[in-house]
């Protein structure tokens, strides 16, 4: 039977309204409080993104409207060369960046774990280049890596006897050099996280099991590796989407006239294709589509990992 | 309970880092240019240079200036900025109540800034930027039709302007949506101690003499060469190629070339550069430095060394020289010519002033201006008129062996598609240069690309 206005009890509305007036009082103050953030939330990143999923569906060139185009700007990226390049690329960085990022943090942390003097100033020394600009840390690394007769790393092979590797213009050595770069500047603020895990770990564990006899690889491999499982998951899906956005030292050491790659596009990764096409081609439509594209795989990779997380706890 | 605690939260972890997620990646969206695009003009600057002078005077009459602001943003360093605001100075006290403020803007910010100007329908009156932006931020409606809108102005540009560089902001059908500002154009330096040392006499003028040259100063114990400018892309190539008498397109842009017998010839040459005479593949050396050093006594650049290296490097004074880079098998020495175009916003509410600025800046007055404030910071701004180089402030061998250079040097083609080309061009080359690809099948392959995006 549908409700008319007619047969609603008039304490009923009444007592409706004093309970919103109710809920006002109570929840009032923290709506106003928390409406200037949530303001600009909605202006700044909800309305782009949910606006950039419409861009992805148009041929939107930044200046005129583009015209809906259905799934073309999708279908074309599995034929687009450049892109598949990128996605392989960007996946052998993932790859290699988090894993070592992660076991290079754990073993950092391991060592320094120890509250000595000596610790804190690794730590500390270990810690630096977290801090320091990324564009500070790639101009380190370009003046580390070149061919130029100051170029630290080849210095270091002559002495050994090897000859110079032109390291920025061998396609095989771009996505190694992205790594290193990476983990020198992050491997400290993994460590650091790593140590707040390790710090939460209860010493009567390891004390009773080297009691009982466990060594300390067994000690490290069965009861502190569990224990710091969150804050592995936490490293790695962080690690996780900050690596696939990677842009920042791709554009600082292999952009070029024209060029956004490297050589032979071996340093091209997905956020830098995104910004070629977006800003320097003006294909903002397709750019949208890969933006959507990158954020459903760090989207399935994140719920993967959390998945893995969950059945071993 | 215990399951419907567990499904929330289950749903709460999903949609926080839904959330998360998209915010970090809205970021890379919402905070976040280069190429080109002109027929390949190579020309003889002679015509120009005749018509300049009587041109150029009459340059004044044009749009009718009316009092307002306007605001350019100018795409280089500051000191660019200054020296183009010496030439708006100079036009404000000309035209009482109108102020034209130049805002340096970065090469590497300015594509993005400049879309996302045109997007919002608010910023600047004008921008200068790379050649091939008029046409690029033009054909989307950004920029003004100046041909359409005032062709005076165009005719006037057309006369004055070298011919190479004019050909490269206009469309196919007629269309200019900014003319250059200034220009940079591919030149040779040598350093004269060092060549005389190795016994080499004249100054490389050919491919032949070139390597020559190179394996002579290597014999000495240099590194040979350097290409700065460029280095291993179709920018460094582009003077080779057309030296063998090649061309990417035809004149009309109805037929891929870039797969010819000479460019495959020239792709040969151009690599053997690389993989024979050792020229660096790394493009984070600084070349100048070994300019100076004397580590690449032979460098190819563009032309703002010929004031600019002294300063920065004042150990090679009295040391060295410019001359235009070699000639091909054709005889040609084509040079990439490059620089800045200016063009008008169409959101601008002072479109006739600004086309009053632009007539302005081609006249004598303002060019010469341009040239001395560049001179006095070290910089060198050519403006793109040809008869002006002789009024530049550098000692008279280099403005010799840049005029000579300008008489023979092209910009980059206008030709539909070719800046969706160039990244497969830039590497087909490298793999030429890195991975001894076969020049005849890598051009093949560019070729198939070119004339995909030229339907």
């Amino acid at each position: 039977m549908a409700i008319s206005e007619s047969n609603v009890r008039p304490d009923l509305t009444k007592r409706t309204l004093n309970a919103r007036v109710a809920l006002f009082r109570r929840m009032g103050a923290g709506y106003i409080m928390i409406a200037p953030f949530l303001i600009l939330f909605l202006v700044f990143a909800v309305w782009p993104i949910i606006n950039s999923l419409y861009l992805s569906f148009t041929d939107f060139n930044g200046v005129k409207s583009g015209e809906f185009i259905g799934t073309k700007n999708y279908e074309r990226m599995w034929g687009d060369e450049r892109f598949i390049k990128a996605l392989t690329n960007t996946a052998s960085y993932v790859v290699l960046i988090v894993s070592l990022n992660t076991i290079c943090g754990l073993a950092l942390a391991m060592a320094l774990r120890a509250p000595t003097a000596l610790n804190q100033i690794c730590r500390a020394l270990f810690f630096l280049p977290a801090v320091t600009s990324t564009v500070a840390v790639t101009v380190l690394w370009r003046t580390i890596f070149t061919s130029a007769d100051y170029g630290l790393a080849n210095t270091i092979l002559h002495f050994f006897g090897i000859k110079t590797i032109v390291f920025f213009s061998s396609p095989e050595w771009s996505i190694p050099i992205l790594v290193i770069i990476s983990l020198w500047g992050g491997m400290g603020g993994t460590m650091i996280i790593f140590l707040a895990g390790l710090q939460s770990i209860s010493g009567d564990m390891t004390e009773a099991a080297a009691i009982d006899g466990a060594t300390s690889v067994q000690r490290f491999w069965y009861i502190i590796l569990p224990l710091l499982k969150p804050t592995t998951i936490y490293i790695v899906i962080t690690g996780l989407i900050g690596a696939f956005q990677v842009f920042d030292m791709v554009y600082l050491i292999y952009s070029t006239v024209g060029n956004i790659g490297g050589p032979l596009d071996s340093a091209l990764t997905i956020v830098p294709y995104l910004y070629d096409r977006g800003f320097t081609r003006f294909q903002l439509g397709y750019a949208s589509s890969i933006a959507w594209v990158l954020f459903g795989i760090i989207f399935i990779m994140t719920m993967i990992n959390l998945r893995l997380g969950r059945e071993n706890k | 309970m215990f399951k419907l605690t567990r499904l929330s939260t289950r749903k709460w972890t999903g949609l926080t880092s839904f959330v998360t997620l998209v915010m970090l990646f809205s970021l890379v969206l919402t905070a976040c240019g280069d190429s080109t695009a002109t027929t390949p003009a190579t020309t003889t600057a002679s015509a120009a240079a005749t018509t300049a002078a009587s041109a150029a005077t009459t340059a004044a009459a044009g749009p009718k200036v009316t009092p307002g602001n306007l605001t350019v943003w100018a795409v280089g360093s500051e000191d660019d900025a200054k020296v183009f605001q010496s030439a708006a100075d100079a036009f404000n006290k000309a035209n009482p109540g109108v102020k034209v403020t130049i805002q340096p803007v970065s090469w590497d910010d300015a594509h993005a800034k400049d879309l996302a100007a045109a997007t919002s329908g608010q910023g600047p009156d004008m921008i200068t930027g790379g050649l091939s932006w008029g046409i690029e931020f033009g054909t989307k409606g950004a920029m003004v039709d100046l041909a359409q809108k005032y062709p005076d102005v165009v005719k006037n540009v057309q006369k004055l302007a070298q011919p190479g560089i004019y050909n490269s902001v206009k469309t196919l059908d007629g269309k200019v949506y900014g003319v250059p500002a200034d220009l940079t154009v591919m030149m040779m330096y040598y350093r004269t101690d060092l060549l005389k040392e190795a016994g080499i006499d004249k100054i490389p003028s050919t491919w032949d003499e070139l390597t020559t040259a190179i394996t002579k100063l290597q014999a000495k114990g240099s590194k040979g060469m350097a290409s700065s400018w460029g280095n291993t892309s179709w920018l460094g190539w582009y003077g080779f190629l057309y030296g063998a008498g090649g061309s990417l397109y035809d004149a009309q842009c109805t037929k891929v070339n870039i797969n010819s017998p000479e460019a495959v010839k020239s792709l040969q040459f151009y690599s053997e550069l690389y993989t024979k005479y050792k020229t660096p593949t790394d493009s984070t050396i600084d070349f100048e430095g070994g300019f100076e050093k004397g580590d690449y006594p032979i460098l190819m650049q563009g032309n703002w060394d010929i004031t600019g290296l002294e300063s920065g490097h004042p150990g090679v004074k009295g040391k060295w020289a410019a001359a235009p880079i070699p000639a091909g098998p054709s005889g040609k020495k084509t040079a990439f010519i490059g620089g800045r175009m200016i063009g008008i916003m169409n959101f601008s509410k002072n479109q006739d002033t600004a086309a009053a600025f632009i007539n302005y800046l081609y006249t004598d007055e303002a060019a010469t201006m341009t040239s001395t404030k560049a001179a006095e910071l070290s910089a060198l701004w050519l403006p793109p008129r040809v008869d002006m180089v002789s009024k530049l402030q550098v000692p008279d061998d280099r403005k010799a062996a840049l005029t000579a250079q300008l008489s023979d040097a092209g910009g980059p083609p206008n030709c539909k598609g070719w800046e969706e080309s160039q990244n497969t061009a830039d590497k087909k080359i490298q793999e030429v240069i890195l991975n001894k690809a076969d020049p005849q099948k890598a051009l093949d392959e560019v070729a198939v690309v070119m004339n995909q995006n030229l339907k």
